[in-house]
């Protein structure tokens, strides 16, 4: 059977009938990639970071993604997806593999996904403060629980120093993340949690606890079976949110914490972080909703 | 040398003499990729590796990949990595002149499962 049929089209200065693959602009010889849909959208906090958007092939298609990414890029550029960011160093350690935007197909589906911790800004922990029955705040390292078996209840601060978030700005979300590199039992530790009610929080050079906590405030629990190396996440939206509508709050102020036990129940447990430790507890917060926007292409040709 | 020459077909409901390119479906000024090979290679290791696969170009092609990971049925774009069920695991391709080399890591011993499509067209 003979080769010589269908349709070839020759590049600029390319006899057809003689030119090689790479002379030609079409050749019915070569499948070519074929376009099922194009769309376009956009990801937000607010909304759930996963966009799936139906292709209705019931098989997996090639496709392609691009993305245009606040904070990432400068606007008007578009990556191709998927798109990695390396985390600072103290987050890195624990939570490498949550700083990427991926995208996969099914035979059902495109899926675009940002990450848990992609968007945020990280601001780690510069003094840690504690406040027990004989250990004064200058320890340089935070315990909240029961310290066993002399100490008794243990109070919390930590400070974030040149904290990027202007006066009056919208918190979109924010969290602590108290990082704990030793854990003395398995119980589960509550307590509150409150913001430090200062326009620019000092270092604990002096006792912080008797400085004015948020009105804002929230009830924690670590839950039972703490390790080492464990990082509690605490939603700190309303706390962060107070302190920076306070009218001394500026871009690069100091913003501070309180773990307070106020008797809510320890279990015998103590659960510590601090430079004299380990020292990677952070705050981590969102000031932007948008995420992503994005740009789809889903192609007829098949990957199965 | 009038540019009034070759094949133009426009989308549905374009006149294809005024047609912007954006709203051609064809455009024989344009070169289309065009597929040279299609195929799958998949390598059960864990930490980094090399697959490669030898292209039979004398040049660096155009490529395309995608790869899932344990038959997950998700399939990942390239360079995108699967941690969305608690492993971690990656492909990050390259070509030169002899082979497209698809650099595989994972975390802990996974099957990884790669789709490539080799383009006639030159990557470069």
């Amino acid at each position: 059977m003979s080769t010589e049929y269908g349709l070839k089209i020759s590049k600029p200065g390319f006899d057809v009938k003689t030119a090689p693959p790479t002379g030609l602009v079409f050749s019915s010889q070569f499948g070519t990639p074929r376009i099922q849909q194009r769309g376009t959208g956009v990801i937000k906090q607010s909304t759930g970071r996963t966009a799936t958007i139906p292709h209705n092939l019931g098989y997996v298609p090639k496709f392609l993604v691009h993305g245009d990414i606040p904070n990432q890029l400068s606007p008007g550029d578009w990556a191709t997806l998927p798109y990695q960011w390396v985390a600072p160093f103290f987050d890195y350690y624990y939570n490498r593999e949550a700083h990427s935007i991926t995208c996969w197909a099914d035979d059902t589906n495109l899926y675009i996904h940002v990450q848990d911790a992609f968007g945020y800004t990280f601001i780690p922990a510069i003094d840690y403060g504690l406040s027990s029955s004989l250990l004064g705040y200058w320890q340089n390292f935070a315990a909240i629980g029961e310290s066993i078996p002399t100490w008794g209840d243990e109070d919390a601060a930590l400070r974030f120093d040149s904290v990027p978030i202007a006066q009056g700005a919208t918190i979109v979300a924010a969290e602590v993340g108290y990082y704990c590199s030793d854990v003395n039992g398995s119980g589960n530790v509550k307590c509150h949690l409150y913001g430090i009610d200062e326009d620019n929080t000092a270092d604990f050079g002096s006792d912080p606890f008797g400085r004015s906590k948020t009105s804002a405030v929230s009830t924690i629990e670590f839950g039972t079976g703490r390790h080492n190396g464990d990082v509690a996440r605490f939603n700190i939206k309303d706390q962060l949110q107070e302190v920076v509508n306070r009218g001394g709050w500026a871009s690069g102020h100091n913003f501070g914490l309180f773990f307070i036990g106020d008797s809510l129940g320890d279990a015998g447990t103590e659960i510590v972080d601090g430079a004299a430790d380990f020292g990677m507890s952070h705050i981590r917060y969102l000031l932007n909703d948008t995420l992503l926007n994005y740009k789809y292409t889903i192609f007829k040709d098949r990957i199965v | 040398m009038s540019t009034e020459y070759g094949l133009k077909i426009s989308a549905d409901g374009v006149d294809v003499k005024t047609a912007a390119l954006i709203d051609q479906t064809f455009n024989s000024q344009m070169n289309c990729l065009k597929i040279d090979a299609e195929g799958f290679v998949s390598s059960n290791d864990t930490g980094a590796r090399d697959v490669q696969v030898a292209h039979g170009l004398s040049y660096r092609p155009t490529f395309m990949c995608f790869f899932q990971v344990d038959s997950g049925g998700k399939w990942f774009a390239q360079g995108g990595e699967d941690d969305q069920d608690g492993g971690a695991c990656s492909v990050h391709p390259y070509a030169d002149d002899t082979y497209i080399t698809f650099m595989v890591f994972s975390t802990g011993a996974h099957n990884v499962q790669i789709h490539y499509t080799l383009m006639v067209d030159p990557g470069e």
